[in-house]
């Protein structure tokens, strides 16, 4: 028999599931083009990842560690799906964060023919069929203790920004008066040129990561006057950028080091909002079991509908856990309260089982 | 145990937190002395107070130390004071360690983002490690939040029960951060000695009569005051008086008294299992 025999000869009318640009998947709650972050369970909680042409900024935790993981899997991501990438900094030398991507585990593909089947007596009608994964899944799944040794192919796709300026160049005398966000507004325009993506016919996209935006190397505060204009400003022709070619934007911000108010202006402007905290920051935190730190999803993407489409059940509020191999989210659950005095409804989203042992002597 | 460390490993970037109550330059000196030591070149500069106020100390420092120690009369705006940490920065390959004798005077007139952008731009030529002074109760404090943020290493000096105490945060390179709390003191020859982690003594802790479990909830009320701990401490028990009153020592053990009866047999098998 031949090896590939459908199930039935029903066909679906459907687009292709990459309508020829690399990396992205439509969405079946709002016909977006999303991409990917990389990390997986992110996926799952925001609808299949980032629309085409949005501006995601996170807040990050204390000193940024766990937002880097982050930027380091949306990058991975982009390498594995042979996207465009660009990587700004000033905290350090953006090259790093390029050299240290994780690299792909590649799980192993179940066999589609099973050798030595037995003859199926009852369901013989499906004897012939081969196993298919039909919901394949968009994300791959990383390490992130092995760094990522790029193919030479994709290397011609990078590009880095980090501050090559002089010190004393001259102010913009426009609106934008920091000399960083012209230079970096410049240098993504750029690239865009270069690989063509304003034409509206390409067929890949760019990943664009600026890290750390808004943290004292960017230098915001030398003129008082502008620094909440400059700070604004970018943010906004950054995503005016990203809207008009196939281009998505992550940016990180250090939100403690800055303004509430310049924080509450960055999360009207962007099209999602992703909050972290690590367990230092918040002691309350500890009565949960096993997390790492608190992921919030502050605003959701809502380019296509008028209210934004919460994935499962409408919880904003998820735990991560980053360990040395990978980075997970999951649900938040509460640890089985033995002790009456030790509850937190305010955290709890879902109760789960745990499958920690609890270490309280259960008392008959 | 990061100052431990620190005094071990190669030369990373440190700020030293200070406070009116505690000085921080003893242990600035030192481990600035410590790096000297181990053989790392040392760029001493000076902006807080005048250098003739503790001449006898610097000139003790300078005779041990291979390091070029800067006046602060000269030309204080910012380029020249970037230059002069740059210059001659490439003539030896080996660590550097700039030591800043303290940031505080430059924050007066200086941004945190021009010093964060002059400390990096000190980074770009070669491997730099940068070891600053400051004091933070002097300024405020999302400059101090800011700081921290630069420097991946910062140390806050206190004290605790009459000794020097150093808490810090380390931020290492994987992302992982590492706090420690420990006890240090400073000879006379600017050496860090005696560093070992605080240990908090842990509270004693009070046990009940009655631990709280054992009593389960109910609307009942079922725990003792101290009244009737007491008399319950004092019932004597029913066995406990006859034990008491019975004169032989047979009282110390549980006997069986079995007096064999007739024997115990039964012939009958009414299900013929048994194979006699």
């Amino acid at each position: 028999m031949a090896a590939n025999i459908k199930i039935s000869s029903f066909q679906k009318r459907i687009k292709p599931s990459n309508p020829n640009i690399l990396g992205t998947k439509i969405s079946a709650v709002n016909s977006t083009l999303n991409v990917s972050f990389g990390v997986t369970s992110l996926d799952q909680i925001i609808d299949g990842g980032l629309p085409l042409g949005s501006l995601c900024v996170v807040e990050e935790d204390i000193y940024g560690s766990y937002a880097k993981i982050i930027t380091k899997y949306f990058l991975a991501e982009g390498a594995m799906q042979k996207n465009f990438l660009l990587s700004a900094s000033l905290n350090e030398n953006p090259w790093d964060l390029l050299n240290n991507l994780p690299s792909p585990v590649t799980e192993p593909r179940e066999t589609n023919i099973i050798e030595n089947r037995e003859e199926l007596k009852i369901a013989w009608r499906y004897e012939n069929l081969t196993l298919e994964d039909n919901n394949q899944r968009l994300g791959n799944a990383f390490d992130l203790s092995i760094p990522y040794v790029m193919p030479e192919t994709q290397k011609a796709n990078l590009a880095v920004w980090g501050e090559t300026v002089t010190p004393n160049l001259q102010r913009g005398t426009g609106t934008l008066k920091n000399s960083n966000c012209l230079s970096l507004l410049k240098a993504i325009e750029e690239a865009i040129k270069k690989w063509e993506l304003d034409s509206g016919t390409s067929p890949n996209l760019l990943r664009i990561v600026v890290s750390s935006f808004g943290s004292p190397f960017w230098q915001f505060d030398e003129n008082k006057s502008s620094l909440s204009t400059d700070f604004t400003a970018t943010l906004l022709l950054l995503k005016s950028i990203v809207r008009s070619t196939n281009a998505v934007a992550l940016v990180t911000i250090p939100h403690q080091l800055l303004n509430q108010s310049l924080v509450s202006r960055s999360r009207h402007l962007a099209d999602v909002v992703i909050q972290l905290k690590s367990l230092r920051e918040d002691p309350h935190l500890r009565d949960l079991m096993d997390v790492h730190g608190i992921l919030e999803l502050k605003k959701v993407a809502n380019l296509t509908s008028l209210k934004p489409i919460l994935g499962q059940d409408g919880t904003t509020t998820y735990g991560f856990k980053a360990t040395k191999r990978k980075f997970k989210i999951e649900k938040l659950h509460l640890p089985p309260a033995i002790d009456d005095d030790k509850s937190s409804p305010d955290h709890s989203s879902s109760l789960g089982c745990s499958s920690a042992a609890s270490k309280t002597n259960l008392d008959f | 145990m990061i100052l431990k460390d620190l005094l071990k490993q190669p030369p990373v970037s440190i700020l030293i937190q200070d406070s009116f109550s505690v000085k921080g330059r003893p242990l600035f000196l030192s481990l600035i002395h410590n790096y000297s030591k181990n053989g790392y070149s040392v760029r001493y500069f000076k902006y807080d107070s005048p250098l003739s106020s503790e001449k006898s100390e610097m000139e003790q420092l300078k005779f041990s130390w291979q390091t070029s120690i800067f006046n602060e009369n000269q030309d204080s705006s910012r380029t020249a004071i970037e230059s002069c940490w740059s210059s001659d920065l490439a003539n030896n390959g080996k660590h550097l360690v700039v030591a800043i004798d303290s940031l505080s005077p430059l924050l007066l007139n200086w941004t945190v983002g021009e010093l964060a952008s002059a400390l990096r731009n000190l980074q770009k030529t070669t491997a730099v490690a940068v070891v600053a002074l400051v004091h933070g109760d002097v300024h405020d404090k999302e400059t101090v939040q800011a700081l921290n943020y630069i420097f991946h290493c910062h140390l806050t000096v206190r004290k605790a029960q009459g000794r020097n105490v150093c808490s810090g945060v380390l931020r290492k390179g994987s992302g992982k951060l590492v706090d420690s709390d420990e006890y240090y003191s400073i000879t006379d020859q600017w050496e860090v000695k005696d560093v070992e982690e605080v240990v908090e003594p842990s509270p004693n802790v009070v046990v009940d009569s009655l631990p709280k479990n054992a009593v389960p909830k109910s609307t009942f009320k079922l725990d003792l005051n101290a009244k009737e701990e007491e008399a319950r401490s004092q019932v004597v028990l029913p066995y406990i008086r006859k034990q008491a009153s019975s004169a032989t020592s047979e009282t110390s053990k549980g006997q069986i008294i079995y007096e064999a009866e007739a024997p115990d047999w039964d012939d009958e098998d009414p299900d013929d299992d048994l194979e006699i």
